[in-house]
């Protein structure tokens, strides 16, 4: 053993970066490297989660010991650890001999029946009204079939990774998801789990990702999954350990030839995406899986001209299953299977129907309905729906963003420079994004006024959500918004100090309007603030906004609103505020962005020309 | 800041914590715990065999989400099921027979997929009632399509429940009185009932 041990020191190849990658080893921001797994479990040796060649040493050690006959054989590490294991049989010579192959029961019964053609990662997209979805998530998926079978693979396997919240409470909840204080363990279910809950519970589009793997490497993610699933823990860090990131280098560790290094410290599942289409030859293909509402999109679109949707359109306001029986009765069967379609999407997308929660308000008609369908002499398939080109969710900018701007108001020129972590404005082409959502964290906006020599924090937000959902026919969506951060008060501080802002949180509420290239919206407005203006304080908020939102092409955006509010001080002082902003924002390139804006706030207009480069 | 400052932050951090658990335990309160109830729209416990060698692997529990706790779910990625691993929890002594095994995957294939599986039966054919029909081992040469027209001509018969577990009961009969289907489908099971 001692010659193995020696040969392995000799070779480094407790430095191998396959080896580091087996141990979920990551650079850290101090320097150094560290893995990212927080179990004793997963290690044999004490310091094995700083230290991969005393890891490597322990391993080694470890596979040779003798098996306690007592002992169950499952749990001897040459069973527990199989990657580990296959790694140093094909570096280490004689390792092979010196360790006979155990009988691992448990995990040769666990990876028979694993899907083992091909790996996809897939990534389940927003769901409109619900902004948080908006940063996606990401499995993988572990296909039975080698070729697309027509059963759509729904008996694959698929491999989660998220957080276990031991709480509730929503407060606590944020915090704890934020430091880390939440485990997050591996999970596998059926595809057709996942499915039913993306596509359908959620309504989210399910993009995939087919990533090429050779037999031998999806073998070794078999087994890199086996020893890093329960009881193995990782600390669930929402910005930068959380799922996307952890199956990265999940599938780092299979495939450690592959470099699929975020772009920054914090990981935002469409980063990895990038990550991913972007090491050449990793993904093979990619399919798209809609959404319970772009199916209802699809299908609606399907019903070639008016009179059909406006059938269907009265249908559902009727809601009689008899009734729609005889008015589809008129229609030849191939019409009718159309209309018939488009309903019960309609009612599957706006009754939230999944597994088996049944429709309620329409449970009657859409009962109807498919027996209907069932009774045709003819049998037709439902139309297609569309890949939508435009949202795939790997070729928006990238997420983090800094800007620099040149403007000019009635005193006297203005430069500005800006930052954001994440992730996207109404204000900035939709190519890539989900139309009409916005999210912002850490935003921070610099300024300097060249007539009055005042270099300024203009505007800082911690966060901002904006949420302006199409209205497609019969919805009734509604637009919401969110905002926390604080502005500059130029006229209460000659001079700009941190304590000298106005700090706010703002939400608001109201209909959204419009269709296709152009949307709107309205909000009542609310909130409060306090301010070191003088004759205010503390004070309650309330107004309103209303707002255009024009994509006159993917990458061409126009946009304008207009906000009005009332501020209530104590002692009954008010103060009126007037704003509005027109802006046109051009992606010249992938990650480049140029807008001009007219705004104007606080009696002053100005004009900008700002050009934003993410990363 | 003046201690007055600290104590107003502390106060609101307190409220909006207080809130937060009131908020909590009042969701508490209206979820109930279901063990396998069929039909129960809060909470239906089902064990998932499926490629998951072995029994007594935990179980794929369904609940239902507010709004917040969809919010919440989606910053940890957590999902409307709880999940499994697949790996037996030192059940090496798992008694459950084959036919058990198959008559568990094929109700949880069911209800995990029965509005799906209406549209796919009700159109004549698609991803979902392909899937089933492999659960169900129809799904060889000349099996399918039989068990296809089947399922189509009975359709009012077999969904006409909202109750998952009905159906699934109405399935099997309508498929074991098909002559061809009860003999050639390998996990219908012509046990009793």
């Amino acid at each position: 053993m001692e010659s193995l041990q020696s040969d392995a020191a000799r070779l480094d190849l407790g430095g191998d970066l396959a080896w580091r990658r087996l141990l979920f080893f990551r650079p850290r921001l101090l320097g150094g490297e560290s893995s990212l797994v927080d179990s004793e479990a997963f290690f044999l040796s004490p310091g094995g989660a700083h230290d991969s060649r005393a890891e490597l040493q322990a391993t080694i050690a470890a596979m040779r010991q003798n098996l306690d006959p007592a002992a169950k054989r499952d749990e001897h590490p040459a069973c527990r650890f199989p990657a580990r294991r296959r790694f140093l049989e094909e570096k280490l010579a004689g390792f092979e001999a010196a360790v006979p192959r155990h009988e691992c029961s448990s995990l040769e019964r666990w990876r028979e029946p694993l899907g083992k053609e091909r790996v996809s990662l897939v990534f389940s997209s927003y769901y409109a009204n619900n902004p948080s979805s908006m940063f996606g998530h990401s499995f993988l998926r572990l296909h039975r079939s080698a070729t697309g079978g027509t059963d759509g693979g729904m008996l694959d396997d698929t491999v989660n990774f998220m957080a276990y919240p031991t709480t509730s409470n929503p407060m606590l909840y944020a915090m704890y998801g934020v430091s880390g204080l939440f485990p997050g363990r591996f999970s596998m279910l059926p595809y057709y789990a996942k499915v039913q809950e993306y596509n359908n519970a959620d309504s989210r589009d399910l993009w995939e990702y087919e990533l090429a793997m050779t037999p031998a490497e999806i073998e070794r993610l078999h087994e890199v999954i086996w020893e890093v699933g329960p009881p193995v823990a990782i600390d669930y860090y929402y910005f930068d350990e959380n799922c996307s990131f952890v199956i990265l280098m999940l599938l780092q560790a299979a495939r450690p030839d592959v470099d699929l290094t975020p772009p920054h410290a914090w990981v935002i599942p469409s980063d990895t995406l990038r990550a991913l289409v972007g090491a050449p030859g990793l993904v093979r293909q990619v399919r798209y899986r809609p959404s319970s509402l772009s199916r209802f999109k699809a299908a609606y679109a399907a019903l070639d001209g008016s009179t059909l949707q406006g059938l269907a359109d009265d249908i559902i306001a009727g809601n009689d299953p008899e009734a729609a029986a005889a008015i589809l009765s008129g229609l030849p069967e191939f019409q009718q299977s159309r209309v018939m379609d488009a309903i019960v999407e309609f009612i599957d997308f706006e009754e939230r129907v999944y597994a088996d929660k049944a429709a309620v308000e329409y449970a009657g008609l859409r009962r109807r309905l498919l027996q209907l369908r069932s009774q045709q002499k003819q049998m037709f398939a439902p139309a297609p729906v569309p890949v939508p080109e435009g949202e795939r969710p790997e070729i928006g900018a990238n997420t983090a963003r800094a800007g620099a701007a040149l403007g000019a108001s009635e005193r006297g020129g203005i430069v500005a420079a800006s930052w954001r972590s994440a992730l996207h404005d109404l204000g900035a082409p939709d190519h890539g994004y989900p139309e009409g959502l916005a999210i912002g964290f850490f935003d921070i906006n610099l300024r300097y006024d060249a007539a009055e020599r005042r270099a300024a924090v203009e505007r800082y937000e911690l966060l901002t959500i904006l949420s302006v959902p199409n209205l497609e026919r019969i919805l009734r969506p509604w637009a919401w918004s969110l905002a926390i951060g604080a502005d500059d008060i130029p006229e209460a501080c000659k001079r700009w100090s941190p304590g000298c802002m106005e700090k706010r949180v703002r939400g608001g509420f109201g209909p959204a309007l419009g269709t296709g290239i152009v949307r709107g919206y309205l909000l009542a407005t609310g909130g409060a603030g306090v301010s070191s203006e003088d004759d205010l304080g503390w004070h309650l908020a309330l107004g309103g906004e209303a707002g255009l939102l024009g994509a006159l092409t993917p990458k061409l955006k126009l946009s304008a609103v207009l906000g009005q509010e009332k501020l209530l001080g104590p002692g009954g002082s008010m103060q009126d505020r007037r704003r509005g902003a027109v802006e046109l924002g051009w992606l010249a390139a992938a990650d480049e962005e140029l807008r001009g804006s007219v705004s104007w706030q606080r009696e002053r207009v100005e004009v900008r020309l700002s050009w934003f480069h993410h990363y | 800041m003046s201690p007055r400052r600290y104590l107003r932050i502390a106060l609101c951090v307190v409220a909006v914590l207080a809130a937060g658990e009131a908020l909590a335990s009042k969701k508490k309160g209206k979820k109930g715990k279901g063990k396998k109830g069929k039909g129960d729209a809060e909470a239906t416990s089902y064990q998932v065999p499926y490629g998951m060698a072995g029994c007594g692997l935990g179980s794929l529990v369904f609940k239902s989400d507010t709004m917040m706790e969809q919010v919440l779910a989606a910053t940890t990625n957590g999902s409307s099921y709880s999940q499994t691993f697949g790996i037996s929890t030192g059940s090496s002594n798992c008694q459950v027979t084959k036919a058990d095994l198959a008559a568990q995957e094929q109700e949880v294939f069911l209800s995990t997929n029965l509005a799906s599986l209406e549209k796919d039966v009700s159109a004549g054919g698609g991803q979902f009632v392909e899937a089933f029909a492999k659960v169900l081992g129809c799904d060889g040469t000349g099996q399918y399509s039989q068990f296809l027209a089947v399922s189509r001509a009975n359709y009012a018969r077999i969904f006409s429940n909202v109750d998952a577990g009905l159906v699934y009961d109405q399935y099997m009969q309508v498929l074991r009185s098909d002559e061809t289907l009860a003999k050639d489908c390998e996990r219908v099971l012509i046990t009793s009932l």
